[in-house]
């Protein structure tokens, strides 16, 4: 049996919605449709999964645990006195002595000078002071 | 404008929204919840220009956040729901000093466009519905939305609004009397 109620609803429920507006569905649709195109878009679709955060933070565990050992091998200081220290602590090194062997034979320099260009950290610190 | 250049736009405009009903499940949604979720959210905002945005932004995240997790259709009109509920009040939140200024200064003159889609006959009809439905209180108002226009269940809706499913049964019973009431009021069938 219908009660005043069941037509009330009836009747609301014949009544229609006026329309999203066409720009708004056009915009949704458009943006639904664009292809999902660099890193940055997949990387946004798997960075809110807990997987996804899990195995990042675990590689970046990984990283640091593996970089470490390096890391403070690389930063303690080398010995200014010992050459043969400054050449096995940097690969770099072997070369700079080659330059620097170089240029002294090309013009005479001071101690001051050889010690300055034999240690990175000293050459920094004097361009801070000019 | 000539008539051949209306009728051209306007089937343009409807072949955006038609192909949708073959498309994938979210230009179906899209399609069927559109217009309800517009209403909604006219529920909640200010104007048609903030609930079409409203609307944009809440359906967008809804499917930047579900399109790869295998959600199944009958669930999204409840998440899109909810999701125009949570962006309405994310917004509130930001310019809720601005918004009760501007509420204050001149929510008189801001003329209101009608709620549904009118048709000549029923014009008197409808009128006098929605006279009705824009007095009821917005809690009562936002249930019916839903139940009518939304279909969605009593159980879906207390999730949306954050209620318990008696109190949302209730405030839509509640609603429906007070619509009766109002409508024997002004002489409305």
């Amino acid at each position: 049996m219908s009660t005043p109620l069941d037509a009330l609803e009836q009747q609301l429920n014949a009544l229609r919605p006026a329309r999203l507006p066409a720009t708004a569905r056009r915009s949704i649709l458009q943006e639904m449709q664009r292809p999902a195109t660099g890193h940055a878009r997949a990387f946004w679709q798997f960075a809110h999964r807990t997987g996804f955060q899990v195995a990042l933070a675990g590689a970046l565990s990984l990283a640091l645990l593996v970089g470490s050992p390096w890391l403070f091998r690389s930063l303690r200081p080398v010995s200014h006195d010992n050459p043969s220290m400054i050449v096995a602590s940097n690969g770099l090194v072997p070369s700079l002595v080659f330059w620097e062997t170089q240029l002294a034979a090309a013009c005479p320099m001071g101690e001051n000078t050889v010690a300055v260009l034999r240690s990175p950290s000293i050459l920094t610190n004097v361009q801070i002071r000019r | 404008m000539t008539r051949s250049v209306t009728i051209s736009l306007w089937q343009g405009v409807n072949r955006v929204t038609d192909n949708a009903t073959n498309g994938t499940m979210w230009q179906r949604m899209l399609h069927q919840c559109g217009d309800g979720l517009f209403l909604y959210a006219r529920q909640l905002c200010r104007n048609d220009a903030d609930a079409a945005d409203v609307v944009q932004e809440a359906f967008l995240r809804v499917w930047r956040k579900h399109a790869n997790n295998g959600i199944t259709e009958p669930d999204l009109p409840a998440l899109c729901y909810s999701a125009v509920r949570f962006t309405v009040l994310d917004r509130q939140r930001q310019a809720a000093r601005r918004w009760r200024r501007e509420l204050a200064a001149g929510e008189s003159l801001y003329e209101q466009p009608a709620l549904f889609e009118t048709s000549l006959e029923r014009a008197e009809e409808q009128a006098g519905l929605e006279t009705a439905i824009r007095a009821l209180p917005v809690e009562q108002r936002e249930v019916l939305t839903l139940k009518i226009w939304g279909e969605l269940t009593f159980q879906q809706i207390a999730t949306v609004t954050n209620e318990s499913p008696n109190t949302v049964a209730s405030r839509y019973r509640l609603a429906l009397a007070a619509l009766r009431q109002q409508l024997a009021k002004a002489g409305t069938p």
